[in-house]
Parts: C-alpha cells; structure tokens; sequence
C-alpha cells in the first residue's frame, strides 16, 4: 500500500501560487498532475555558467573545465571581469583585466558562448594591486594568463605601441621584418666592423608588480654574436648597445629567455637587440612571444 | 672593458676577495661602484634562483637594488664628472694663459 500523507490545504495553495506566479498562468491546478504538468512547462535558457575562480598556493590537481587559478597565499574575497577597476575594493579582491580581443579566450556558458577576454589578474593585497601568477584549465590543459605584448604576430598596441621603435648602431647589415607569426632580426658584420641593432616598444610600459620578462624566441644563425632581451629607461640619441640590465644568448637557441625584473618598478621600454662585435658577426633571430609575469 | 667580480650570488663587486669569481666585462663601462655594486651578473653556463624557485640563465645582468635608485646613482656621479672635468679644463686654461703672459 502506498504511503500516506496530510498536508494543509492553505500549504498546497501556496506550492500552486508559486508555480502562477512562475509561470505566469492564473489557472487552477489540480493535484498532482496539474501541478507536475505546469512545473515540466517551465523554460529556461538551457545553459548555465562554467566558470570556477580557485585561490592558493598549490595548482589543482584535478580541475575541472574553465578552472581559474590565482597563485596567492591570501584568501581571494571577491573577483571581476571587468576593463575598469571595481569599485568598491576589499582586500584580497581579485580583478581580471578585460580587452575586446587576446590569445587567451575563455567560453564560460556549457552550451551557448559567451567569451571573455583577460589579459592579466591583479589581487588587492594591503592596499595594492599586485598582478598575479594565474593559469586557466581548458580543453584538458592549463594555459598562463601573462601580460603578453606579442604573442604569434599580435601586439598589444595600446600597451606597447608596438615593436616599433629601432635603434641602429654599426656599419653592417641590419634587418627588422614583422612577419605573420613574429617578429625577425637579423644583423651581419662587415669588412668595416660589427653591427648592433635593437628594436624597442614604442610606449613605456609600467613595470610596477611584475618580477620577469620572458620572450619565446629562436636564434637560427649565432656567429660571435649575442641575442638579448632588456629593459630600459631612455630613448635618448645614445644607442643602447646591450643594456645593463638584460639576459642574452650566444648560442644557437630555441625556448624561453627570462630576465629578473624584480627589482624594477616604474615605466620602461622593452628591447629586443641582437650585438655583433665584429666583421664575422651573423645572427638571425626569430621572437613569437614577449610577455610579462 | 673592465674586470668585476661576483659573490656565490652572482652580485657584483668592485673589489674581490679570496673567492669570488672575476668577469671581464664592458657593460659596466663608466658605471659608478654604487651603480654595478646594485646588480646581479650571471655569466654564460650558470644558472641562477630566485627566491620564488624561478630559475635564471646566464647570461643575464639584472638590478637586485631598486632600479630607479641606481640609474639615479649613477646621473649623480655622471654630473659629478663632469663637474670636475669642467674644473680641470679651468686650470689648464688658468695655466695656459699663465704661461702665454710670462712668454
């Protein structure tokens, strides 16, 4: 025998009210198909939001799609997606910076899309914003939410004004080219001595809270010759040959250069140069990514 | 070119002592002591960490001091020079012109 129940009158009324108010009809129901039928004609968008922001000092181990995690030690109280800074801030408060358009996109609906474009994450730590190491699971692997102001043939313009700014220094052959996919320099020495050629942003950008510049790059040709990555302050008519502060290779190389940019706070070009010190001097470097962290 | 030297943590030095390594280098050219003595080289086949764990290739040549306050150090005593080139080119003229009367 089936179990048996009593309920109010007065409580069913109400269980039928809520389903008019949601569905808008002002039919009576009758109980229970008439109940089970107007809750079955609900309709929605069919979606939902996949989205899940994860703070701490360990990465996840066993994300799930569109997991974003914010390397911090302190606790995250809130977060935004957002090209202006939130208002009002807390401490602890993380703010991913939007752009209409980056490498990095993250669909955040299950079934439907809707986009969103970060370029960095800050934290609101004791009364500043500080950008933060943060990595995006997607499609079974995480990806690096860095600062980058080229990325396989785009340029962040409106931050760098793009590579555009050049320095050229010595009698031999210089060649600067934007290809699709990256950015080109070549340098050869002559009969008349080595050449040394840079290429900078043509905006300072604000280096305040990031700890290293990174480029992917690949030297093909290295012949008594260096490549090397760098910061620097000025754009006076004195050419930087190899900055004080840079990282450079001498060799014929492909990966990741990183120069410790710790220690540096406040507006900086970033440069690209290759150095040659003398009549046999070639080298010819390939850069498809310059980004901060 | 000149020769500085640096400590097991790859900081540089413009006096040595019994066990730092010496480097040849003439990125430092004209660079005052407080100036190079604010830096970290790491030369070609070492590796450097910082102390989130993030490792760093030679060769690399970085500020470990506040940047802004080197490259400040380093206009002060550029000013200083060239104060005291100026003072010098005073004497050899007050000199000059002293031996141009007495002929």
């Amino acid at each position: 025998m089936a179990n048996e129940y009593m309920v109010y009158a007065e409580d069913v009324t109400l269980v039928a009210d809520a389903i008019r108010e949601k569905s808008g009809n002002t039919q009576q129901l009758i109980w229970p198909d008439g109940f089970v039928s107007a809750i079955g004609d609900f309709t929605g968008s069919g979606d939902s939001i996949v989205l899940n922001v994860v703070g701490g000092t360990t990465q996840p181990s066993n994300p799930s799609k569109n997991t974003v995690w914010v390397n911090t030690s302190t606790a995250i109280t809130g977060w935004c997606f957002s090209k202006d800074e939130p208002s009002p801030i807390t401490n602890g408060m993380v703010w991913f910076y939007t752009v209409p358009n980056s490498p990095l996109a993250i669909d955040i609906l299950e079934e439907n899309s809707i986009y969103l474009y970060p370029l960095y994450a800050k934290q609101y730590v004791n009364g500043a914003w500080t950008v933060m190491e943060t990595k995006i699971y997607q499609d079974g692997a995480w990806s690096d939410l860095s600062v980058r102001l080229y990325y396989y043939g785009y340029e962040k313009t409106e931050l760098t004004g793009g590579f555009s700014r050049t320095w050229r220094n010595g009698i031999g052959s210089k060649t600067f080219t934007k290809n699709a996919d990256n950015l080109y320099l070549k340098s050869s020495g002559s009969e008349m001595g080595g050449s040394n050629f840079t290429v900078g942003t043509a905006y300072k950008i604000d280096l305040t809270g990031y700890s290293t510049l990174n480029a992917r790059i690949k030297c093909t040709t290295m012949t008594s010759s260096n490549f090397y990555i760098s910061v620097h302050e000025s754009t006076n008519d004195v050419e930087p040959y190899t900055p004080s502060c840079h990282t450079s290779k001498s060799t014929v190389y492909e990966g990741i250069l990183s120069l410790d940019i710790s220690s540096v706070s406040g507006e900086y070009y970033v440069l690209l140069g290759v150095s040659g010190s003398n009549i046999n001097n070639r080298c010819e470097c390939y850069v498809y990514e310059v980004y901060l962290q | 070119m000149r020769t500085i030297y640096i400590d097991s943590d790859f900081k540089c030095h413009v006096d040595a002592d019994e066990v730092m390594m010496s480097v040849d280098t003439d990125l430092f050219d004209d660079k005052c002591k407080a100036y190079i003595e604010g830096h970290r080289f790491v030369p070609y086949g070492y590796q450097w960490m910082r102390e989130d764990g993030a490792i760093f290739y030679g060769e690399m040549v970085a500020p470990w001091k506040k940047y802004s306050e080197l490259n400040e150090a380093q206009r002060v005593y550029e000013h200083e020079q060239y104060l005291s080139s100026l003072e010098k080119d005073t004497q050899y003229m007050d000199a000059y012109n002293e031996g141009v009367q007495e002929a």
